[in-house]
């Protein structure tokens, strides 16, 4: 095959239009991407079902593992103490701003949700109260469940911002 | 009919010597089908830009149910694949089998069914998809009545197709033809097996397949209506016009014979890709991304053949904007043709999925070597089926710098605004929670690239409006090339 | 590159040798069915061996018993969803990944889809996934959202529908849905189908009530309304399968 002559036109042009072709051979590099991508693709069908159990629903797990190793995530009331300051409650401020405006209301003052400025509190106005509110939700009142949105700081630091705020008791 | 006559050579210098024919009634229908596609072009890609102009400015929606983007998309999506594209792939057809076949379209009544319940079909797809009629099946939005007329008309074409070749005066087929009959053939299987409905109404119907089912057979269609309408006959129309346009021979005839059967073969695994990290079963994903990957070389062979046939003519890459045209149509090609395979690896996909990286993929393809490749083949065809020479060398030219210089500023805006958002999507931050917990965030932050992406939309219909001033004004001056010899469109 | 082709003369004549045909051009160039056979079958394997398969699997373990048909009411807002093209810019598909499942909720199983005709997973997110939305809001968020997008969401650059607000379905509409879905083996029953308007009616009442409780005054045949029973049911039933398998295995899914 390498000693074969390129560039002779197989004199077929009578029959496609006075188009000629040639009958160079295959390029090298192309027949072997050809049969590279064929065996890595065989290898990667028998690597991902037969030797390693790499079901999407399995790496889920492992990824939900890893982050629960990295991150543990603090308890209600260690977050709570964290976010006794200014800084964490201004940062509940922007969370507030940028998460719950559409319900409550830029000035807390309800709309959708309930009015967060009175002294009404229907789930508990106290600052564990209010965390334990924001973090599980009201599913029947269409109160989202922040904590797996937000995390267990981000949601203390928004409690906090809210029971500072807001009518909290 | 067809006149044999040695006068007036349209078909190139090679066949000097025997008896060249002409073919004044299919060229006829040639002319039709260009002017459909220019037209429905036009309105395509303005659709598109309005499109993206809504994308980066809602109220661009208008407050009206029949222009919000959710009805609009559609109506573009097809209006470029089969509008555009098809009415291109039918001019190209109807010009170049003759011509390889060496006899007439079988049934010019057939021809002229194809062509008038063609353009009937995107009229109606024109009227219904604004109005809110869908099959919400991506590129099968039509709903049934008009899906029976496809099927109709395919059919109508497929007997005038097959009749030609049963009939054709040599022997054997060229690639170009292979090339054609792939497609004629899967477009049939597909648009069937994926429309299979029940109607509850004259303008809603359900699938009969349901749930993951339902989406499988959907981007089994989805994946290779991009194969079969927008590849496998763009590749046979370059099989054609390329090598007739620099009036070169095809690089190799053995690569030809391997990569279309490996194209045939394996594109039609290759649909799950679509559906990574869904309900289907892992192994399905996985058939779809090792099919995806085998996919690369075939695709490349297709690249290869185009590029190695300009070897020897890029002297007339700087002079013939018919060259820079294929150069640029079939490089995008090998671009996206390694770039979709890239995406089906789970890996990348987890990234680029949902987000704009597929729309700046999909655009490459369409704008890049559909576009690109129809282009070259107007400029081609028009003064020839005209029997003229084309109006002006130079605003060709400049057609090809909006249009390629459009095209880049596109995908890489797309490119860059979907690892923007996919890469905010998965970000955490030092807790483990996510940094962008607020969808709204990795939205806005894509607003540049939603304006530079108008722009370069903006700049690709430009030089289409510069193509029809400059197509329009070659028309007019119809019949006045006695003898037109390649490079015909370019006699000086 | 030459520019000149090796064998020019050649080129403009015949070949020096007689070409000897390939295999291919003396078996397949010439047959035009045999080449077209051979095009059907190479198109054909990869569909058969990817599809067929789905109907045992779909059957068998991806089902869900606590997975039911929509309702009358949610089949006529699941149409309108269609209609309106909210699959162009929402997935109903939230993929294995914590940063998704964080975001949305469960991640999404095949047996969730049963009923869905047709599929809406949708390819691009240029809003958020809303496989997951039913019950994350209330009644009236998706009513304001609809009416104004920007008035629950700063910044939404999605468009308003307030037309779903007058429009009206008809009960008659409806029904020629739920029959053919009916006829297609979606198990609704006759008495279901003969009782297409009670069972609308008593949805969109609720519906309209729960409105009034946040002061809003609508009918119950307005689009809004089957609109927001489809979101509100969006998912509910994959996540209660899914808290119900994974309270049952040892493992979770």
């Amino acid at each position: 095959m390498s000693n074969e002559r390129q560039d002779v036109v197989l004199g077929h042009a009578h029959e496609a239009d006075g188009i000629e072709e040639y009958d160079n051979k295959l390029p090298t590099w192309w027949v072997g991407l050809f049969f590279g991508c064929v065996v890595w693709a065989g290898a990667y069908l028998a690597w991902f079902h037969f030797v390693a159990d790499t079901s999407q629903a399995k790496m889920y797990q492992e990824e939900v593992a890893a982050a629960a190793l990295a991150w543990p995530a603090p308890t209600a009331d260690q977050a709570l103490a964290a976010a006794a300051t200014p800084e964490a409650i201004e940062e509940g401020r922007k969370i507030y701003m940028a998460n719950c405006v559409a319900c409550h209301g830029p000035a807390m003052k309800g709309g959708i949700g309930p009015d967060l400025t009175d002294a009404t509190w229907i789930h508990g106005g106290g600052l564990a109260d209010v965390q334990k509110t924001i973090s599980e939700g009201v599913p029947a009142k269409g109160m989202l469940s922040w904590g797996p949105i937000l995390g267990p700081q981000k949601v203390a630091q928004v409690a906090a911002f809210v029971h500072s705020s807001g009518g909290g008791m | 009919m067809s006149t044999l006559t040695s006068a007036s050579n349209h078909s190139g210098q090679a066949e000097s010597g025997a008896n060249v024919m002409t073919f004044d009634a299919d060229d006829a229908m040639v002319k039709k089908f260009i002017l459909a596609s220019l037209t429905f072009g036009l309105v395509g890609m303005l659709v598109g830009v309005i499109l993206a102009l809504q994308l980066a400015f809602w109220p661009a929606n208008l407050d009206l149910p029949w222009t919000t983007f959710g009805r609009l998309r559609p109506l573009h999506t097809n209006a470029v694949i089969f509008a555009f594209t098809g009415n291109f792939i039918f001019a190209a057809i109807y010009y170049s089998l003759p011509r390889l076949t060496k006899t007439p379209m079988w049934n010019q009544t057939l021809s002229q069914i194809h062509f008038w319940g063609w353009q009937a079909i995107i009229v109606s797809a024109a009227i219904t998809l604004p109005l809110g009629f869908t099959q919400t099946h991506e590129y099968a939005e039509l709903i049934w009545p008009i899906d029976i007329a496809i099927a109709l008309v395919w059919v109508v074409f497929a007997i005038n197709f097959f009749g030609t070749i049963a009939t054709r005066k040599v022997k054997h087929m060229y690639v170009a033809i292979w090339f054609y009959m792939s497609m004629v053939i899967t477009i049939t299987v597909l648009h069937i097996f994926n429309n299979l409905a029940l109607p509850a109404t004259l303008t809603r119907s359900y699938p009969i397949y349901s749930g993951m089912t339902d989406a499988l057979v959907q981007w089994w269609y989805g994946h290779n209506a991009v194969g079969f309408l927008l590849t496998t006959p763009i590749l046979g129309i370059m099989y054609y016009f390329l090598p007739k346009s620099v009036n070169r021979p095809v690089y190799s005839y053995r690569l030809s014979i391997i990569h279309f059967w490996a194209l045939v073969f394996i594109y039609i695994w290759a649909g799950p890709h679509h559906l990574l990290y869904s309900g289907l079963p892992d192994w399905a994903q996985t058939v779809g991304s090792i099919f995806s990957i085998m996919l690369i070389a075939p695709s490349w062979g297709g690249m290869l053949n185009g590029l190695l046939t300009l070897r020897g003519a890029w002297d007339r890459l700087r002079t013939d904007p018919i060259v820079k045209f294929w150069a640029v149509a079939v490089s995008f090609y090998g671009m996206s043709t390694f770039e979709g395979p890239m995406m089906s690896l789970r890996s990348v996909n987890s990234l680029s999925h949902y987000t704009d990286w597929t729309i700046g993929h999909v655009h490459g393809g369409a704008l890049g070597w559909v576009g690109m490749a129809a282009f070259a083949c107007f400029y081609y065809i028009v003064p020839r089926v005209w029997k003229t020479t084309l109006h002006s060398l130079s605003l060709a030219t400049a057609h090809f710098w909006l249009a390629t210089v459009g095209i880049v500023l596109y995908i890489v805006a797309m490119w860059a605004s979907g690892i923007t958002q996919g890469l905010m999507w998965r970000a955490v931050d030092e807790g483990g929670q996510l940094q962008y917990a607020n969808f709204m965030d990795t939205v806005l932050q894509l607003m540049p690239f939603y304006w530079i992406r108008l722009v370069g939309g903006l700049m690709y219909l430009s030089g289409l409006l510069v193509m029809l001033y400059n197509i329009g004004r070659t028309i007019q001056t119809s019949g006045s090339a006695v003898v037109a010899a390649p490079p015909a469109a370019f006699a000086k | 590159m030459s520019t000149e082709p090796k064998d020019k003369a050649k080129f403009d004549g015949a070949p020096a040798t007689p070409p000897n045909d390939s295999w291919h051009r003396r078996l397949m160039e010439g047959r035009a069915g045999l080449f077209a056979l051979m095009t059907t079958v190479g198109v054909s394997i990869g569909g058969i061996v990817e599809i067929i398969p789905m109907y045992s699997i779909a059957a068998g373990p991806e089902q869900m018993a606590e997975v039911t048909p929509y309702s009358p009411l949610e089949v006529a807002g699941r149409d309108i969803y269609s209609r309106e093209g909210c699959v162009q810019c929402h997935s109903q598909m939230v993929r294995p990944f914590r940063a998704e499942t964080m975001r949305y909720g469960t991640w999404s199983r095949a047996g969730e889809y049963t009923f869905d005709r047709p599929f809406l997973l949708g390819s691009r997110r240029i809003g958020p996934d809303l496989h997951r939305i039913g019950g994350k809001y209330p009644n009236a968020w998706h009513y304001e959202h609809m009416r104004d997008p920007r008035s629950t969401s700063a910044g939404s650059i999605m468009p308003p529908y307030s037309w779903l607000h007058k429009d009206t379905y008809t009960v008659a509409d409806v029904t020629a849905s739920v029959v053919a879905l009916q006829t297609l083996g979606v198990p609704y029953t006759d008495e279901e189908v003969a009782n297409v308007g009670a069972s609308i009616k008593a949805q969109a009442d609720a519906i309209v009530a729960d409105l009034a409780t946040a002061g809003i005054h609508t009918e119950p045949d307005k689009e809004i309304i089957a609109l927001t029973a489809y979101l509100q049911r969006l998912g509910r039933d994959g996540s209660a399968a899914v808290k119900a398998r994974e309270a049952a295995a040892p493992t979770p899914l």
